[in-house]
């Protein structure tokens, strides 16, 4: 072997703790992009796969109800390649031994599953049949919640009658990857939810729908030209019944799936780098301090006549062996985590074609990725070698020149300090480039732990708010159908119900300009006991008597702000548009929507005194009431706010394993970095510790002076890291989609408390792994050399 | 000159060097009195620093002992070690081992701040002649004044005895006489015991004993009735 090569082996070999520390930390970057990239590649590959294999449409319309021959008008347009009709409805549902109601969708799919459009995956059981006799295939995410069979029987409540449905098959439809029931909802509820498949003809029968559809899904000759094609759907059916067309973007589990891999595209882009910039700066100081410490050695070595560029190769060597071992050892990590990540996604979502694959270029990319960074970082660091003379090399570095440091002109105080205080400040002084460094490291450690913990901060405080402050009803009743407003003098009758309040809440598109977006509207009683909302500066507000109250992100944006007139057109009627005034903006972190007093939203949308919800407070051990409502007519659930939290918290657990993950990653890495620093520290200044040693410092007084300098290099790393973490968090907040949830942006004291915590840990840590180096150190071999 | 301050019995240390083995010392049986200015002379590998680092507790002796008093050093541990030459022991190196951020002033705290019993820290610079040079870093200071601040620290914490390892080996011989008579000024104002190591014969003349070792033995101790000045010493 080549003798330099070997030399450089001998070094590693010799110094191991510290560059398994930096392997350690460029391990973790790549095995996090390698994990988080192949998971992306290998879902977004699958979906896309499965999208076009199981011809997901192109265009979603939906009618109030319309005639079949639609479809027909539908297919002629040019540019369509095949439209469907079918029928979308939503009825309650039970089940034996579920106590709560159950949303049950019912989509009708044609007698033939091979041309549809929305093709079902069987993953048992056999198609629809067209009968009661094997009627119905169910969404797999349900029928696992529920641990049903095919053959089991299903009881739909159809137009007020209990009807019986056996199970023909377990089923899955690229419509409803990640099953929720409209974009409303952020977390699937497998068990109160669910997805039923039943032959066209059939449940146009069943549900009294002979002739008619209320929606037509179409497929486009090419997705360019999506927004050609709504257009004229829209022109087209105007006068059809329609309520709206939607893209693939409006349709929940589409827009849902995006976001997903965004997000873990976005992930396994920035924190790896993250990662491979600290582990090039450690590789940087480490190879600094080597070419220092070899100096006489590079002497001896140029005059035996090694050129400068092959010596500079050689230490540009060790930077290079750390980026291979690094990105290769990563790498295998990478593939393995991938396996479990992507599976993982398979129990939140239906992709019945999933394939886990080990690509090949994120790999390559990976190791190329990592040996750039370390190759950077090895040749800023060897190229003091050329600025060596070769006699000059032979001879003993230039002693340090001792300074006070400016801190202590300026604060007097300073220079009032321990002498080893003193020491430490002057010595990070002396180093001002490494004390950087350290302190940049430790700030992104922090930082990054930060951003990710205060994620959990933030949805604590949504849930605070949501759940807490703003809603403080019992439970929520939704019906059924729009009802007369005289419900709610109704379900005052009950003794049980201690208050009641109406709510409205219905589809508007509110226009600005060529700027649109499609929500929610509440309608709230004015000075509502039960549904609370808060201004900007958390001040509890109320709807106007006229207007209509927006939160800040819908605000943004549709471009509006306070005192801008919108247009307000309601969904389920186009053409009955009408202005309104924004008078203010809530703060509403579920979902972006608009708040209207409850009566003037019942006249925007021009039809009698009807309402969907109501909220109810009930009275102590009213508990079976609850069980009595369901049962009622038009009521077609019963929820509590806290059903929501249980929801989202089981939701939570894919966020807490990576939170977990990057934790931990976080404290390998901030350990690496102090553990690095720290022997580096102690060898550079083997002697001036050796002659304290000597002079009577027992070894923690010395430990004392190193300690000093990781402590003092540590508060400052937390006070930039912790600003750092909040900018970090907030570009991940930033990231949400508003529409979906708006995250507040908060971090407790406790975030930055268990921040804090976690870095003195590993300072305490790496300090105690480096004890031995001090107390181990022979004063009289150290003593001896004159370096 | 009575008391024995320090006592070796039968000293020897052995390195061992793979598969070599290094006799560095051998049956050295030594007693050095209070007070008392001892130079060892010998050549380089006699075993004179290997004497030097066994009697200011940096290394333990193979066989043998060593008493300081009446207390004996392989008794000790480490921290009992640490605690011996941080109240007895002030070691001056031949390269001064200053802390370079530290000022003159401040690297004698350094060492008072610790010690039960210090000396002032400016009278102590008086004595080596740089009370004016007190607030200089070691990189703002000659050779001469650096060891000056050297050996001012080794005394300033008030030890027992000063053990100097050719404390003028990296001076001129001008500059070295300077260091020279600092040391002897504090043998006799302070009583300090010193212990000097040297290859450096012309120094020996200034001591009151010289103990010349060759191959890790004591060859020969000479008593010198007549010390010379360091002042005249000429090398």
């Amino acid at each position: 072997m080549n003798k330099l090569r070997l030399m450089t082996l001998r070094d590693i070999n010799s110094n191991k703790g510290q560059y398994i520390a930096v392997i350690l930390v460029v391990v973790i970057g790549i095995t996090l992009y390698n994990a988080v990239l192949m998971s992306y590649q290998s879902l977004s590959n699958s979906i896309e796969y499965y999208y076009e294999e199981y011809r997901l449409p192109h265009l979603f319309a939906k009618f109030i109800r319309s005639s079949e021959s639609i479809v027909a008008a539908a297919e002629r347009i040019d540019g369509v390649a095949a439209a469907q009709g079918r029928l979308v409805l939503d009825v309650p549902m039970e089940l034996p031994g579920f106590d709560d109601k159950i949303q049950a969708r019912f989509v009708s799919v044609p007698a033939s599953n091979d041309n549809a459009l929305n093709r079902l995956y069987l993953e048992e059981g056999r198609y629809v049949s067209g009968s009661f006799h094997e009627a119905a295939l169910v969404d797999k995410l349900f029928m696992e919640a529920h641990d049903l069979e095919t053959g089991s029987t299903l009881y739909p409540i159809i137009n007020g009658k209990k009807i019986q449905i056996v199970i023909a098959g377990k089923a899955v439809s690229p419509e409803y990857i990640y099953p929720v029931p409209s974009s409303r909802e952020l977390m699937p509820d497998n068990e109160r939810f669910t997805i039923i498949y039943l032959e066209h003809g059939f449940m146009q029968q069943l549900f009294g729908y002979e002739g008619m559809v209320n929606e037509v899904v179409v497929r486009l000759k090419d997705e360019a030209l999506t927004g050609e094609i709504k257009k004229e759907l829209e022109y087209a059916f105007k006068h059809y019944g329609l309520i709206s067309v939607g893209e693939r973007d409006d349709q929940a589990s589409y827009m849902m799936m995006d976001n997903e891999l965004m997000g873990l595209e976005a992930m396994g882009y920035s924190y790896p780098m993250i990662f491979l910039l600290i582990g090039s700066i450690v590789i940087y100081m480490l190879l600094l301090r080597l070419v220092d410490n070899q100096r006489r050695q590079i002497g001896v070595l140029m005059a035996l006549g090694f050129t400068k560029r092959a010596i500079l190769f050689h230490y540009q060597g060790y930077a290079l062996f750390v980026g291979f071992a690094g990105s290769i050892l990563g790498g295998l990590l990478g593939i393995w985590l991938s396996g479990s990540l992507t599976r993982y996604y398979l129990v939140f979502f239906n992709v019945p074609v999933l394939q886990v694959k080990i690509y090949a270029s994120v790999i390559i990319i990976g190791i190329v990725l990592s040996v750039v960074f370390c190759g950077i970082a090895g040749l800023n660091a060897a190229k003091r070698v050329l600025r060596i003379a070769p006699a000059e090399a032979m001879r003993p570095m230039a002693p340090v020149e001792g300074k006070k440091w400016w801190g202590e002109r300026i604060l007097p105080f300073l220079a009032r300090l321990k002498i080893s205080w003193r020491l430490t400040f002057r010595n990070m002084w002396r180093n001002k480039k490494r004390t950087l460094f350290t302190l940049f490291a430790i700030a992104m450690t922090v930082g990054l732990m930060i951003s990710i913990l205060m994620l959990l901060d933030s949805v604590e405080l949504l849930f605070d708010k949501a759940f807490g402050d703003a809603l403080s009803y019992d439970y929520k009743i939704n019906f059924t159908r729009d009802v007369h407003r005289g419900i709610i003098e109704d379900l005052g009758e009950f003794r049980e119900i201690s208050s009641v309040e109406p709510i409205a809440e219905y589809p508007f598109r509110l226009k600005n300009g060529w700027r649109q977006k499609e929500t929610l509207v509440t309608g709230i009683q004015r000075g509502s006991a039960l549904y609370g909302l808060f201004d900007l500066n958390g001040n509890r507000t109320d709807v106007p008597v006229e207007g209509i109250l927006l939160t800040e992100g819908l605000a943004k944006s549709l471009g509006v702000k306070p005192g801008d007139t919108i247009m307000l057109e309601s969904l389920y009627k186009p053409e009955t548009e009408q202005q309104v005034v924004v008078k203010g903006l809530v703060e509403q972190y579920m979902g972006g929507s608009g708040f209207m007093e409850i009566g003037s939203l019942i006249r925007a949308m021009k039809e009698g005194s009807t309402i969907n919800s109501a909220l109810i407070k009930i009275r102590h051990g009213s508990l079976g009431f609850v069980k009595e409502l369901e049962d009622m007519a038009y009521v077609q659930s019963v929820k509590e706010p806290d059903d929501m939290v249980k929801q989202y918290n089981e939701y939570m657990d894919i966020m807490y394993a990576y939170i977990g993950v990057i934790v931990a990653m976080s404290c390998i890495m901030g350990f690496a970095i102090i553990y690095n620093t720290t022997t580096i520290s102690i060898m550079e200044r083997k002697r001036e510790l050796a002659s304290l040693r000597i002079m009577g410092f027992t070894n923690n007084q010395v430990a004392e002076i190193i300690f000093n300098e990781n402590t003092a290099v540590s508060i400052l790393g937390l006070l930039v890291g912790m600003p750092l973490g909040r900018l970090i968090g907030a570009q991940i907040i930033e990231f949400y989609p508003e529409d979906v949830m708006t995250l507040p942006l908060v971090v407790f004291p406790k975030t930055y408390i268990i921040a804090a915590a976690t870095v003195a840990l590993f300072v305490i840590l790496a300090q105690l792994a480096n004890m031995r180096r001090i107390s181990r150190m022979d004063l009289v071999e150290v003593m001896k050399s004159r370096e | 000159m009575e008391r024995v301050l320090i006592s070796t019995k039968d000293l020897s240390k052995i390195y061992h060097m793979g598969e070599v083995s290094v006799e560095a010392l051998r049956d050295a049986n030594l007693d050095i009195y209070e007070g008392e200015f001892v130079v060892i002379l010998g050549p380089s590998g006699s075993g004179k620093s290997t004497l030097l680092n066994i009697i200011g507790g940096m290394d333990t002796p193979t066989l043998g002992k060593v008493f300081f008093r009446d207390k004996e050093l392989g008794d000790l541990d480490d921290n009992g070690l640490t605690r011996y030459r941080r109240e007895n022991i002030g070691f001056i190196f031949q390269f001064y081992n200053l802390l370079p951020n530290l000022t003159a002033r401040e690297n004698l705290e350094l060492v008072t701040d610790m010690s039960s019993d210090p000396l002032d820290v400016m009278e102590v610079l008086d004595k080596v002649g740089l009370k004016e040079r007190a607030d200089h870093f070691p990189s703002q200071l000659s050779g001469g004044e650096q060891q000056r601040v050297a050996v001012a620290r080794a005394v300033a914490k008030n030890p027992e005895m000063l053990l100097c390892d050719e404390p003028t080996g990296a001076l001129d011989n001008t500059t070295g006489r300077v260091v020279l008579k600092v040391l002897k000024e504090i043998n006799q104002s302070l009583g300090k015991t010193v212990l000097v190591i040297t290859h450096n014969a012309a120094i020996a003349e200034m001591a009151n004993r010289v103990l010349y070792l060759s191959n890790g033995r004591i060859a020969d101790i000479r008593t010198i009735e007549n010390p010379v000045d360091p002042e005249r010493i000429e090398w």
